[in-house]
């Protein structure tokens, strides 16, 4: 899993441009904070359905599309074509459900000791990422790591659990970076090809 | 920018999850991925399997601190050079000191003052003693070798014999009497 990088659009310092160039298919030149603000309000269904694939807590996706505004107000000056804009919204959205997941695994650290179990985990308010990994699906997801081919797996390990990169990857296990991609690759599709059979689609 | 399938856009989403593309790199994708529920929810899978990993990783076993033979090295050195100073610091020197400038003793530590003890009495048995004057307490009790008893007192500089067989009764606090005697240490 990425540690996603935030897209950071290049460019030089925006200039004002009418919400009216967002329709056209000429490249504009930038988006000020308005057009920002007219592109989020037409993305908003889409970019909510992506956070709820993350997160099953109403009050929780209302808070990360919040930030979701917020992050794209702030840097939606660099981006020159509309359709890129689109993908850098699903971007943000992508990145800010995994940082509030993030964040509440450290929430859960710190505090699960102390929390009953429930049933409906998704409906506790505890962690919203809970209503989709649950304990099971955890362990689920722990066997299917073990069943990969030994390359696979390590190559997987030292990606998401260690956090090393594909250069460092490489110099790890002693091959290149493109073997590493591809290990990757293959082993990601292959894990999600075993849970989509165990969870039936809700991973 | 040219729109993208599924099936062209499948293949490359373990690399979107990776991280190893991004909007900037790759726009047809992500524009792709902006418009198709399906490939979304294809992603999501790979993050949430990600942070599932994470969750159940294992915990790293703490490093052991290995302290190398450099760092011993430079640790003895450096409490050598401490060892040194201190000893040079504490040594009267007359040599410049580190910082250059020339240490005389005097400014340190006054030099001892001589001690001597006049007689107290011709018939009297000698009472002699040689204490450094920054031992001396107040008050001593010195045993004659004919049995008496004298005492001296300390008074600045000076001390002062004192016979108490002596006494005419007439000091009184704070004043010698008669038999008192200065002594010198």
């Amino acid at each position: 899993m990425s540690d996603g990088p935030e897209v950071r659009p290049a460019g030089g310092p925006p200039s004002p441009v009418p919400v009216e160039a967002l329709a056209q298919s000429q490249p504009v030149q930038a988006l000020d904070a308005e057009a920002a603000v007219a592109l989020l309000q037409r993305e908003e269904g889409g970019v909510r359905r992506v956070i709820r694939y993350y997160i099953r807590d109403h009050a929780a996706e209302d808070d990360v599309w919040q930030e979701v505004c917020l992050r794209a107000v702030r840097h939606l000056g660099g981006i020159t074509h509309p359709a890129a804009a689109r993908g850098w919204v699903y971007q943000v959205a992508r990145n800010a459900s995994m940082d509030w997941l993030r964040r509440c695994d450290r929430a859960i650290v710190r505090i699960a000791p102390e929390l009953p179990e429930r049933e409906d985990a998704s409906q506790s308010g505890r962690a919203p990422g809970d209503g989709v990994l649950t304990d099971e699906r955890i362990a689920a997801v722990r066997r299917a790591l073990d069943a990969l081919p030994p390359s696979q797996r390590e190559a997987i390990r030292l990606r998401i659990e260690e956090g090393l990169d594909h250069v460092q990857i490489a110099e790890r296990l002693g091959i290149n970076r493109q073997a590493v991609e591809v290990r990757l690759c293959k082993g990601r599709a292959a894990l999600r090809e075993r849970l989509s059979d165990i969870f039936e689609g809700d991973l | 920018m040219t729109a993208m399938t599924c099936p062209e856009a499948e293949p490359l989403l373990p690399l979107v999850a990776d991280g190893a593309v991004d909007p900037s790199t790759d726009p047809d994708l992500f524009a792709h991925l902006a418009a198709c529920p399906s490939c979304q929810r294809i992603v999501a899978d790979h993050d949430l399997i990600a942070l599932a990993l994470r969750r159940s990783a294992p915990p790293a076993p703490p490093r052991a601190r290995i302290i190398t033979f450099p760092r011993l090295a430079a640790a003895a050195l450096v409490l050598i050079a401490i060892g040194v100073a201190a000893i040079a610091l504490a040594a009267p020197a007359t040599a410049p000191a580190a910082h250059g400038l020339a240490v005389h003793p005097a400014e340190h530590a006054p030099a001892p003052a001589p001690v001597a003890v006049a007689p107290a009495a011709p018939a009297r048995a000698p009472v002699a003693a040689a204490i450094p004057e920054a031992a001396a307490p107040t008050v001593l009790r010195l045993a004659r070798t004919d049995g008496s008893t004298v005492f001296l007192i300390r008074r600045g500089d000076a001390w002062v014999a004192i016979d108490p067989t002596q006494m005419d009764g007439s000091s009184t606090r704070g004043q010698s009497s008669a038999n008192e005697v200065p002594v010198r240490w």
